[in-house]
Protein backbone atom coordinates (compact mmCIF):
# COMPACT_ATOMS: atom_id res chain seq x y z
CA UNK A 1 0.00 0.00 0.00
CA UNK A 2 1.39 3.39 -1.03
CA UNK A 3 0.77 6.14 1.52
CA UNK A 4 0.52 9.81 0.66
CA UNK A 5 0.50 12.67 3.15
CA UNK A 6 -1.71 15.59 2.15
CA UNK A 7 -0.70 18.72 4.05
CA UNK A 8 -3.65 21.02 4.72
CA UNK A 9 -2.33 24.58 4.96
CA UNK A 10 -4.44 25.81 7.90
CA UNK A 11 -5.10 24.44 11.39
CA UNK A 12 -8.65 23.08 11.37
CA UNK A 13 -11.03 20.66 13.02
CA UNK A 14 -11.90 17.23 11.69
CA UNK A 15 -15.12 18.46 10.11
CA UNK A 16 -13.32 20.98 7.96
CA UNK A 17 -10.55 18.51 7.14
CA UNK A 18 -13.34 16.31 5.73
CA UNK A 19 -14.17 19.11 3.28
CA UNK A 20 -10.58 18.89 2.05
CA UNK A 21 -10.67 15.09 1.95
CA UNK A 22 -13.78 15.32 -0.25
CA UNK A 23 -11.44 16.18 -3.12
CA UNK A 24 -10.79 12.43 -3.36
CA UNK A 25 -14.32 12.02 -4.72
CA UNK A 26 -13.39 13.96 -7.87
CA UNK A 27 -10.84 11.47 -9.18
CA UNK A 28 -10.78 7.78 -10.04
CA UNK A 29 -7.65 6.33 -8.47
CA UNK A 30 -5.96 2.99 -8.88
CA UNK A 31 -5.91 0.49 -6.06
CA UNK A 32 -3.20 0.35 -3.43
CA UNK A 33 -2.89 4.03 -2.52
CA UNK A 34 -4.23 5.88 0.49
CA UNK A 35 -4.18 9.50 1.58
CA UNK A 36 -3.81 10.94 5.08
CA UNK A 37 -4.74 14.60 5.66
CA UNK A 38 -2.72 16.60 8.15
CA UNK A 39 -3.41 20.24 9.02
CA UNK A 40 -0.40 22.43 9.76
CA UNK A 41 0.27 23.96 13.17
CA UNK A 42 1.82 27.17 11.85
CA UNK A 43 -0.17 29.29 9.36
CA UNK A 44 -1.13 32.82 8.37
CA UNK A 45 -4.80 33.86 8.53
CA UNK A 46 -4.94 33.66 4.75
CA UNK A 47 -2.63 33.93 1.73
CA UNK A 48 -2.83 37.54 0.63
CA UNK A 49 0.65 38.94 1.20
CA UNK A 50 4.30 38.00 1.23
CA UNK A 51 4.22 37.85 5.04
CA UNK A 52 1.66 35.11 4.68
CA UNK A 53 3.83 33.27 2.18
CA UNK A 54 6.75 33.06 4.61
CA UNK A 55 4.51 31.71 7.38
CA UNK A 56 2.93 29.26 4.95
CA UNK A 57 6.35 27.96 3.85
CA UNK A 58 7.41 27.42 7.46
CA UNK A 59 4.12 25.79 8.46
CA UNK A 60 4.08 23.33 5.58
CA UNK A 61 7.78 22.54 5.99
CA UNK A 62 7.21 21.80 9.67
CA UNK A 63 4.17 19.63 8.94
CA UNK A 64 5.91 17.56 6.27
CA UNK A 65 9.43 17.32 7.64
CA UNK A 66 8.97 13.81 9.05
CA UNK A 67 6.84 12.45 6.21
CA UNK A 68 9.55 10.21 4.81
CA UNK A 69 10.63 8.96 8.25
CA UNK A 70 6.97 8.28 9.02
CA UNK A 71 6.80 5.93 6.04
CA UNK A 72 4.99 8.07 3.52
CA UNK A 73 5.75 7.53 -0.15
CA UNK A 74 4.80 11.02 -1.35
CA UNK A 75 3.54 14.38 -0.09
CA UNK A 76 0.81 16.48 -1.69
CA UNK A 77 0.39 20.09 -0.66
CA UNK A 78 -3.23 21.23 -0.50
CA UNK A 79 -2.67 24.78 -1.71
CA UNK A 80 -2.17 26.10 -5.24
CA UNK A 81 0.41 28.52 -3.84
CA UNK A 82 2.78 25.51 -3.63
CA UNK A 83 3.90 26.95 -0.31
CA UNK A 84 6.54 24.83 1.36
CA UNK A 85 7.03 22.65 -1.72
CA UNK A 86 10.58 23.74 -2.48
CA UNK A 87 11.62 23.61 1.18
CA UNK A 88 10.21 20.11 1.61
CA UNK A 89 11.81 18.93 -1.62
CA UNK A 90 15.17 20.07 -0.32
CA UNK A 91 14.90 17.78 2.73
CA UNK A 92 12.82 14.85 1.42
CA UNK A 93 13.70 12.26 -1.21
CA UNK A 94 10.06 11.23 -1.76
CA UNK A 95 8.01 13.17 -4.34
CA UNK A 96 6.48 16.43 -3.10
CA UNK A 97 3.64 17.51 -5.36
CA UNK A 98 2.51 21.14 -5.47
CA UNK A 99 -0.79 21.69 -7.26
CA UNK A 100 0.09 25.10 -8.72
CA UNK A 101 3.17 24.02 -10.64
CA UNK A 102 1.68 20.69 -11.67
CA UNK A 103 -1.61 22.22 -12.82
CA UNK A 104 0.18 24.71 -15.05
CA UNK A 105 2.31 21.97 -16.64
CA UNK A 106 -0.69 19.66 -17.05
CA UNK A 107 -2.66 22.50 -18.64
CA UNK A 108 -0.01 22.73 -21.34
CA UNK A 109 -0.63 19.07 -22.17
CA UNK A 110 -4.26 20.02 -22.95
CA UNK A 111 -3.89 23.36 -24.73
CA UNK A 112 -1.55 26.20 -25.65
CA UNK A 113 -2.65 28.80 -23.10
CA UNK A 114 -4.27 28.64 -19.69
CA UNK A 115 -6.01 31.08 -17.37
CA UNK A 116 -6.08 30.89 -13.62
CA UNK A 117 -9.48 31.52 -12.08
CA UNK A 118 -9.29 32.87 -8.53
CA UNK A 119 -11.86 33.77 -5.92
CA UNK A 120 -10.37 37.23 -5.46
CA UNK A 121 -7.49 39.36 -6.71
CA UNK A 122 -5.60 39.08 -3.43
CA UNK A 123 -4.31 35.68 -4.57
CA UNK A 124 -2.64 37.10 -7.67
CA UNK A 125 0.88 37.13 -6.17
CA UNK A 126 0.70 33.38 -5.58
CA UNK A 127 0.36 32.67 -9.28
CA UNK A 128 2.83 35.23 -10.57
CA UNK A 129 5.48 33.65 -8.33
CA UNK A 130 5.04 30.15 -9.74
CA UNK A 131 4.72 31.44 -13.31
CA UNK A 132 8.02 33.29 -12.86
CA UNK A 133 9.72 30.21 -11.38
CA UNK A 134 8.58 28.12 -14.33
CA UNK A 135 9.33 30.89 -16.84
CA UNK A 136 5.96 30.25 -18.46
CA UNK A 137 4.38 33.71 -18.20
CA UNK A 138 3.84 33.74 -21.97
CA UNK A 139 1.65 30.65 -21.67
CA UNK A 140 -0.72 32.29 -19.20
CA UNK A 141 -3.65 33.95 -20.98
CA UNK A 142 -4.86 35.69 -17.83
CA UNK A 143 -5.28 35.70 -14.09
CA UNK A 144 -8.91 36.50 -13.35
CA UNK A 145 -10.96 36.54 -10.21
CA UNK A 146 -14.67 36.55 -9.45
CA UNK A 147 -14.26 39.17 -6.71
CA UNK A 148 -15.50 36.82 -3.99
CA UNK A 149 -14.36 36.59 -0.37
CA UNK A 150 -13.01 33.06 0.23
CA UNK A 151 -13.27 31.08 3.44
CA UNK A 152 -10.46 28.57 3.93
CA UNK A 153 -12.41 26.61 6.57
CA UNK A 154 -16.00 26.27 5.33
CA UNK A 155 -14.96 26.63 1.64
CA UNK A 156 -17.99 27.36 -0.59
CA UNK A 157 -20.71 25.79 1.56
CA UNK A 158 -23.99 27.72 1.62
CA UNK A 159 -22.81 30.18 -1.03
CA UNK A 160 -23.16 28.00 -4.11
CA UNK A 161 -26.04 29.99 -5.64
CA UNK A 162 -24.07 33.21 -5.53
CA UNK A 163 -20.55 31.95 -6.10
CA UNK A 164 -20.90 29.28 -8.78
CA UNK A 165 -22.47 31.57 -11.43
CA UNK A 166 -19.96 34.33 -10.62
CA UNK A 167 -17.08 31.89 -11.12
CA UNK A 168 -18.64 30.69 -14.37
CA UNK A 169 -18.89 34.25 -15.69
CA UNK A 170 -15.27 35.00 -14.83
CA UNK A 171 -14.17 31.72 -16.44
CA UNK A 172 -16.06 32.53 -19.64
CA UNK A 173 -14.27 35.87 -19.82
CA UNK A 174 -10.97 33.97 -19.59
CA UNK A 175 -12.04 31.92 -22.61
CA UNK A 176 -13.76 34.55 -24.74
CA UNK A 177 -11.78 37.69 -23.95
CA UNK A 178 -8.37 36.34 -22.93
CA UNK A 179 -8.06 33.32 -25.22
CA UNK A 180 -7.66 30.61 -22.61
CA UNK A 181 -7.69 27.04 -23.90
CA UNK A 182 -7.69 25.61 -20.39
CA UNK A 183 -8.82 26.98 -17.02
CA UNK A 184 -7.08 26.17 -13.74
CA UNK A 185 -9.01 26.56 -10.50
CA UNK A 186 -6.86 28.99 -8.53
CA UNK A 187 -7.31 27.29 -5.20
CA UNK A 188 -7.93 23.81 -3.85
CA UNK A 189 -10.57 25.52 -1.66
CA UNK A 190 -12.62 26.01 -4.84
CA UNK A 191 -12.95 22.29 -5.57
CA UNK A 192 -16.65 22.22 -4.72
CA UNK A 193 -17.28 24.40 -7.79
CA UNK A 194 -15.36 22.16 -10.18
CA UNK A 195 -18.16 19.84 -11.30
CA UNK A 196 -20.53 22.78 -11.86
CA UNK A 197 -17.96 24.59 -14.01
CA UNK A 198 -16.75 21.48 -15.86
CA UNK A 199 -20.31 20.75 -16.99
CA UNK A 200 -20.80 24.24 -18.38
CA UNK A 201 -17.49 25.51 -19.73
CA UNK A 202 -16.45 24.92 -23.36
CA UNK A 203 -12.86 24.19 -22.29
CA UNK A 204 -11.23 21.80 -19.80
CA UNK A 205 -10.95 23.00 -16.21
CA UNK A 206 -8.31 21.54 -13.94
CA UNK A 207 -9.18 20.67 -10.35
CA UNK A 208 -5.68 21.03 -8.89
CA UNK A 209 -6.02 19.01 -5.68
CA UNK A 210 -7.28 15.80 -7.31
CA UNK A 211 -4.65 16.26 -10.03
CA UNK A 212 -1.95 16.01 -7.37
CA UNK A 213 -3.37 12.70 -6.13
CA UNK A 214 -3.01 11.18 -9.57
CA UNK A 215 0.45 12.65 -10.08
CA UNK A 216 1.56 11.34 -6.68
CA UNK A 217 0.47 7.89 -7.82
CA UNK A 218 2.36 8.33 -11.11
CA UNK A 219 5.54 9.51 -9.38
CA UNK A 220 5.45 6.62 -6.89
CA UNK A 221 4.84 3.96 -9.52
CA UNK A 222 7.44 5.39 -11.89
CA UNK A 223 9.94 5.85 -9.03
CA UNK A 224 10.46 9.47 -10.00
CA UNK A 225 11.24 12.28 -7.63
CA UNK A 226 12.60 15.80 -7.82
CA UNK A 227 16.13 16.70 -8.86
CA UNK A 228 18.75 17.25 -6.13
CA UNK A 229 20.45 19.76 -8.39
CA UNK A 230 17.30 21.89 -8.48
CA UNK A 231 16.53 21.26 -4.80
CA UNK A 232 19.87 20.87 -2.99
CA UNK A 233 19.86 19.41 0.52
CA UNK A 234 20.63 21.71 3.49
CA UNK A 235 23.84 21.28 5.46
CA UNK A 236 21.68 20.23 8.39
CA UNK A 237 17.93 19.98 8.97
CA UNK A 238 16.65 22.32 11.66
CA UNK A 239 14.20 19.74 12.94
CA UNK A 240 14.42 20.80 16.58
CA UNK A 241 13.89 24.46 15.83
CA UNK A 242 10.94 23.76 13.55
CA UNK A 243 9.28 21.46 16.10
CA UNK A 244 9.69 24.17 18.74
CA UNK A 245 8.09 26.66 16.38
CA UNK A 246 5.18 24.30 15.80
CA UNK A 247 4.65 23.91 19.52
CA UNK A 248 4.87 27.68 20.02
CA UNK A 249 2.26 28.32 17.34
CA UNK A 250 -0.13 25.88 18.98
CA UNK A 251 0.11 27.82 22.25
CA UNK A 252 -0.83 31.13 20.60
CA UNK B 1 -11.48 -0.50 -17.02
CA UNK B 2 -9.34 2.08 -18.82
CA UNK B 3 -8.37 1.18 -22.38
CA UNK B 4 -5.31 2.94 -23.75
CA UNK B 5 -4.10 2.78 -27.33
CA UNK B 6 -0.31 3.03 -27.41
CA UNK B 7 1.19 3.89 -30.78
CA UNK B 8 4.93 3.42 -31.23
CA UNK B 9 7.07 3.76 -34.35
CA UNK B 10 7.88 0.52 -36.18
CA UNK B 11 11.40 1.69 -37.01
CA UNK B 12 12.34 1.69 -33.33
CA UNK B 13 12.72 -1.49 -31.32
CA UNK B 14 9.47 -2.41 -29.58
CA UNK B 15 9.44 -1.28 -25.96
CA UNK B 16 8.87 -4.74 -24.52
CA UNK B 17 10.27 -3.94 -21.10
CA UNK B 18 8.91 -0.43 -20.82
CA UNK B 19 6.22 -1.38 -18.33
CA UNK B 20 7.45 -3.07 -15.23
CA UNK B 21 4.81 -4.80 -13.16
CA UNK B 22 2.74 -2.53 -10.98
CA UNK B 23 3.19 0.65 -12.98
CA UNK B 24 -0.35 0.81 -14.32
CA UNK B 25 -3.64 0.44 -12.46
CA UNK B 26 -4.95 -3.13 -12.46
CA UNK B 27 -7.95 -1.91 -14.43
CA UNK B 28 -5.86 -0.48 -17.25
CA UNK B 29 -5.54 -2.34 -20.54
CA UNK B 30 -2.93 -1.23 -23.05
CA UNK B 31 -3.30 -2.11 -26.72
CA UNK B 32 0.01 -1.58 -28.46
CA UNK B 33 0.17 -0.83 -32.17
CA UNK B 34 3.37 -0.35 -34.07
CA UNK B 35 3.13 2.29 -36.76
CA UNK B 36 5.22 2.21 -39.94
CA UNK B 37 6.21 5.56 -41.43
CA UNK B 38 6.63 5.81 -45.21
CA UNK B 39 10.11 7.28 -44.81
CA UNK B 40 12.48 6.36 -42.00
CA UNK B 41 14.37 7.32 -40.02
CA UNK B 42 12.35 10.53 -39.64
CA UNK B 43 15.19 13.03 -39.75
CA UNK B 44 13.73 15.86 -41.85
CA UNK B 45 10.54 17.65 -42.81
CA UNK B 46 9.66 15.27 -45.66
CA UNK B 47 9.77 12.32 -43.27
CA UNK B 48 7.92 14.23 -40.57
CA UNK B 49 4.97 15.00 -42.83
CA UNK B 50 4.65 11.31 -43.64
CA UNK B 51 5.02 10.36 -39.99
CA UNK B 52 2.23 12.81 -39.09
CA UNK B 53 -0.05 11.07 -41.57
CA UNK B 54 0.88 7.58 -40.34
CA UNK B 55 0.18 8.38 -36.67
CA UNK B 56 -3.05 10.14 -37.56
CA UNK B 57 -4.20 7.12 -39.56
CA UNK B 58 -3.23 4.71 -36.78
CA UNK B 59 -5.13 6.58 -34.09
CA UNK B 60 -7.97 8.43 -35.76
CA UNK B 61 -10.58 5.75 -35.00
CA UNK B 62 -9.47 5.17 -31.41
CA UNK B 63 -12.59 6.67 -29.89
CA UNK B 64 -15.04 4.55 -31.90
CA UNK B 65 -12.86 1.53 -31.16
CA UNK B 66 -13.67 2.10 -27.51
CA UNK B 67 -10.38 3.50 -26.25
CA UNK B 68 -10.33 6.01 -23.39
CA UNK B 69 -7.01 7.61 -24.34
CA UNK B 70 -4.29 7.53 -26.98
CA UNK B 71 -0.57 7.63 -26.27
CA UNK B 72 1.81 8.61 -29.06
CA UNK B 73 5.05 6.91 -28.08
CA UNK B 74 7.40 8.77 -30.38
CA UNK B 75 9.45 11.67 -29.03
CA UNK B 76 8.72 13.46 -32.31
CA UNK B 77 5.01 13.82 -31.36
CA UNK B 78 4.04 12.98 -34.93
CA UNK B 79 0.37 13.39 -35.70
CA UNK B 80 -0.35 14.49 -32.14
CA UNK B 81 -2.13 17.75 -32.85
CA UNK B 82 -4.07 16.22 -35.73
CA UNK B 83 -5.21 13.36 -33.50
CA UNK B 84 -6.39 15.85 -30.89
CA UNK B 85 -8.39 17.67 -33.53
CA UNK B 86 -10.34 14.52 -34.47
CA UNK B 87 -10.62 12.85 -31.04
CA UNK B 88 -12.39 13.89 -27.85
CA UNK B 89 -10.37 11.47 -25.71
CA UNK B 90 -7.00 12.62 -24.34
CA UNK B 91 -3.95 12.24 -26.59
CA UNK B 92 -0.75 12.12 -24.56
CA UNK B 93 2.46 12.39 -26.49
CA UNK B 94 5.98 11.42 -25.51
CA UNK B 95 7.78 14.62 -26.46
CA UNK B 96 5.44 17.21 -25.07
CA UNK B 97 4.43 15.32 -21.93
CA UNK B 98 7.91 14.22 -20.91
CA UNK B 99 9.41 17.69 -21.29
CA UNK B 100 6.60 19.35 -19.34
CA UNK B 101 6.67 16.63 -16.70
CA UNK B 102 10.44 17.05 -16.35
CA UNK B 103 9.77 20.62 -15.23
CA UNK B 104 7.74 19.30 -12.33
CA UNK B 105 10.94 17.62 -11.07
CA UNK B 106 13.52 20.32 -11.62
CA UNK B 107 14.20 23.81 -12.89
CA UNK B 108 15.58 22.74 -16.28
CA UNK B 109 15.74 19.56 -18.30
CA UNK B 110 18.16 17.98 -20.74
CA UNK B 111 17.22 15.53 -23.45
CA UNK B 112 19.32 12.55 -24.49
CA UNK B 113 18.42 11.64 -28.06
CA UNK B 114 19.61 9.39 -30.84
CA UNK B 115 20.45 10.80 -34.27
CA UNK B 116 16.94 9.74 -35.35
CA UNK B 117 15.25 12.29 -33.10
CA UNK B 118 17.90 14.90 -32.41
CA UNK B 119 16.82 17.61 -34.86
CA UNK B 120 13.11 17.00 -34.36
CA UNK B 121 13.34 17.36 -30.58
CA UNK B 122 15.21 20.64 -30.94
CA UNK B 123 12.37 21.86 -33.13
CA UNK B 124 9.73 20.75 -30.62
CA UNK B 125 11.52 22.43 -27.71
CA UNK B 126 11.24 25.68 -29.62
CA UNK B 127 7.66 25.06 -30.75
CA UNK B 128 6.55 24.37 -27.19
CA UNK B 129 8.33 27.56 -26.10
CA UNK B 130 10.59 25.69 -23.69
CA UNK B 131 13.92 27.06 -24.97
CA UNK B 132 14.67 28.72 -21.65
CA UNK B 133 13.89 25.57 -19.69
CA UNK B 134 15.84 23.18 -21.90
CA UNK B 135 19.53 22.92 -20.99
CA UNK B 136 20.29 21.03 -24.18
CA UNK B 137 19.43 18.19 -26.52
CA UNK B 138 22.40 15.83 -26.45
CA UNK B 139 23.28 13.04 -28.83
CA UNK B 140 23.68 9.59 -27.38
CA UNK B 141 26.94 7.86 -28.17
CA UNK B 142 27.21 5.21 -30.88
CA UNK B 143 26.58 2.43 -28.37
CA UNK B 144 23.80 4.35 -26.65
CA UNK B 145 26.05 5.77 -23.97
CA UNK B 146 24.75 8.90 -22.30
CA UNK B 147 26.96 11.93 -23.03
CA UNK B 148 29.08 13.32 -20.20
CA UNK B 149 27.20 16.65 -20.38
CA UNK B 150 24.25 14.94 -18.70
CA UNK B 151 26.26 14.44 -15.51
CA UNK B 152 25.37 18.03 -14.63
CA UNK B 153 21.72 17.94 -15.76
CA UNK B 154 18.87 18.77 -13.38
CA UNK B 155 16.52 16.29 -15.03
CA UNK B 156 17.12 14.02 -18.04
CA UNK B 157 14.49 13.04 -20.58
CA UNK B 158 15.63 9.82 -22.19
CA UNK B 159 14.42 9.97 -25.78
CA UNK B 160 15.68 6.50 -26.62
CA UNK B 161 15.44 2.95 -25.38
CA UNK B 162 16.55 2.76 -21.72
CA UNK B 163 18.41 -0.44 -22.57
CA UNK B 164 20.84 1.60 -24.61
CA UNK B 165 21.63 4.08 -21.87
CA UNK B 166 24.69 2.65 -20.26
CA UNK B 167 25.92 5.56 -18.15
CA UNK B 168 24.07 6.20 -14.94
CA UNK B 169 23.20 9.80 -14.15
CA UNK B 170 22.50 11.46 -10.82
CA UNK B 171 19.50 13.32 -12.19
CA UNK B 172 15.95 11.96 -12.30
CA UNK B 173 15.59 10.04 -15.55
CA UNK B 174 12.24 10.49 -17.29
CA UNK B 175 11.37 7.56 -19.55
CA UNK B 176 8.61 8.73 -21.87
CA UNK B 177 6.66 5.54 -22.51
CA UNK B 178 5.69 4.54 -18.98
CA UNK B 179 5.18 8.23 -18.19
CA UNK B 180 2.67 8.85 -20.96
CA UNK B 181 0.67 5.79 -19.99
CA UNK B 182 0.49 7.01 -16.37
CA UNK B 183 -0.50 10.48 -17.55
CA UNK B 184 -3.18 9.00 -19.80
CA UNK B 185 -4.57 7.14 -16.78
CA UNK B 186 -4.40 10.38 -14.81
CA UNK B 187 -6.29 12.40 -17.40
CA UNK B 188 -9.01 9.80 -17.77
CA UNK B 189 -9.23 9.42 -14.00
CA UNK B 190 -9.79 13.16 -13.71
CA UNK B 191 -12.19 13.38 -16.64
CA UNK B 192 -9.81 15.69 -18.48
CA UNK B 193 -9.09 15.98 -22.16
CA UNK B 194 -7.57 18.55 -24.50
CA UNK B 195 -9.15 21.90 -25.24
CA UNK B 196 -11.25 22.32 -28.35
CA UNK B 197 -10.09 25.94 -28.42
CA UNK B 198 -6.55 24.78 -29.03
CA UNK B 199 -7.48 21.79 -31.19
CA UNK B 200 -10.66 22.66 -33.12
CA UNK B 201 -12.45 19.83 -34.88
CA UNK B 202 -12.31 19.86 -38.69
CA UNK B 203 -15.49 20.98 -40.47
CA UNK B 204 -15.27 17.91 -42.67
CA UNK B 205 -13.79 14.69 -41.35
CA UNK B 206 -11.65 12.92 -43.93
CA UNK B 207 -11.24 9.60 -42.20
CA UNK B 208 -11.66 7.50 -45.33
CA UNK B 209 -9.14 9.55 -47.27
CA UNK B 210 -6.61 9.30 -44.46
CA UNK B 211 -7.10 5.53 -44.27
CA UNK B 212 -6.72 5.23 -48.05
CA UNK B 213 -3.58 7.33 -48.12
CA UNK B 214 -2.10 5.31 -45.31
CA UNK B 215 -2.93 1.96 -46.95
CA UNK B 216 -1.64 2.95 -50.37
CA UNK B 217 1.55 4.36 -48.91
CA UNK B 218 2.18 1.15 -47.00
CA UNK B 219 1.50 -1.01 -50.08
CA UNK B 220 3.87 0.84 -52.39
Amino acid sequence: MARVLVIVPFPMDEGNVAKRRAQLNAVRLGEGIEFDYKPVRIAPANYVSQQDSVLADIGILEAGLQAQADGYDAVCIDTVSDSGMSALRSVLDIPVIGPGRHAMLAALMLGEKFSILAMWDRWRHLYTKTLAELGLQHKCASLRSAGLQPNNQSLLAGKEDEFFPALYEAAMRCVEEDGADVIILGSTTMHEAHAYLAERLPVPIINPGPLTYRLADAAIRLRLSHSRLSYPAPSHVAGGALAAMGAAAERI
Amino acid sequence: MTRILLLTPADVQAPAAAFSAGVTDSGTAIVHRRVAYASTPPVGAHDWALADLAMLAAGQHAQEEGFDAVCVGDMGDYGANALRSVLDIPVITAGRASMLYALSLGARFSVAASARDHVRIGKLVHEYALDHQCAGVHLLGEDGELPAALDEADVVVLAASPAGASRSVRAPLVEPLPLIVKLAESMTGLGLTHSRRAYPAPQVRKGDLIDALSRSGAAS
